[in-house]
């Protein structure tokens, strides 16, 4: 573990409450780092549900495996790289998932598919490979929010 | 999941007790929801003070209960954080459900 506030490493066990965890501890190191309340905020909803995809989708329940959360502070924001030994992303690919529409009838109303739609709104840059058996998942959040974040 | 409730004017306001709603307890928060609210026969306005934080799964639950409840049991939501209400508005579910600043906004109409 570094001293240096503006880069640090977490691991998260692959578990919902080992996201949980790892949420609290990325959150206080931010917290340390300068990072204000607005940032904070918009960080973990980003890493939440980047985070429970991983534990969802590529570890699919297998608790035992680990997953790295890096962590640096740049000019624009911080970039965050996410990698887990988990299964890889199908065809290789970032889900292009748009918001679900919510103009629907109240039995109608979508329940999910909200996960993705949130990453790419709140971050930028988000780039996604697969190498030695890792998924490694990078994006950036930016200082300041733009748009309707 | 702890919830709590209680009748006031015909609207039965149920207190989410916790800090967060996401992917660990959202399943306990439906359940929770049908249970506290299997009496209520009008509106019903969950109060968000209390939750800092909710990520897409929690947000699923909530759309579930609205959904549980129907249409003659409209669900208001009351109090919501910063962080809270930022996904409602990211997700554009703020134009699905009435959201009340306050609860005494909540219950004055």
């Amino acid at each position: 573990m570094s001293s240096d506030p503006s880069c640090f490493k977490i691991r998260a066990r692959g578990t919902q409450a080992g996201v949980r965890l790892a949420l609290a501890h990325v959150v206080d190191r931010l917290a340390s780092a300068g990072a204000d309340r607005d940032f904070r905020g918009r960080a973990e909803i980003v890493l939440a549900e980047a985070l429970n995809n991983v534990v969802e989708h590529a570890l699919h329940g297998q608790a035992c495996l680990w997953v790295e959360i890096r962590a640096r502070k740049g000019d624009a924001g911080w970039h965050f790289l996410i990698c887990d030994p988990g299964r890889p992303m199908p065809d290789g690919l970032l889900p292009q998932r748009r918001l679900p529409a919510v103009d629907a009838e109240l039995a109608e109303l979508p329940e999910g598919g909200f996960g993705w739609a949130m990453i790419r709104l709140l971050a930028s840059a988000i780039e996604y490979s697969r190498r030695s058996g890792q998924n490694r998942l990078g994006f950036l959040i930016p200082h300041a929010a733009s748009g309707p974040g | 999941m702890n919830l709590s409730s209680r009748s006031q004017d015909g609207t039965l306001v149920v207190t989410v007790n916790e800090s967060r709603i996401d992917a660990a307890v959202a399943l306990q928060f439906k359940d929770g929801i049908r249970a506290e609210t299997e009496a209520a026969c009008g509106r019903v306005v969950l109060d968000l003070a209390q939750v800092d934080f909710i990520d897409s799964s929690g947000l699923g639950a909530v759309v579930a209960a609205m959904k549980l409840l129907g249409k003659d049991r409209p669900l208001d939501l009351a109090c919501l954080n910063e962080n809270v209400d930022r996904v409602f508005r990211l997700t554009r579910m703020d134009t699905v459900f009435r959201i009340h600043t306050t609860l005494g906004e909540a219950l004055a109409r």
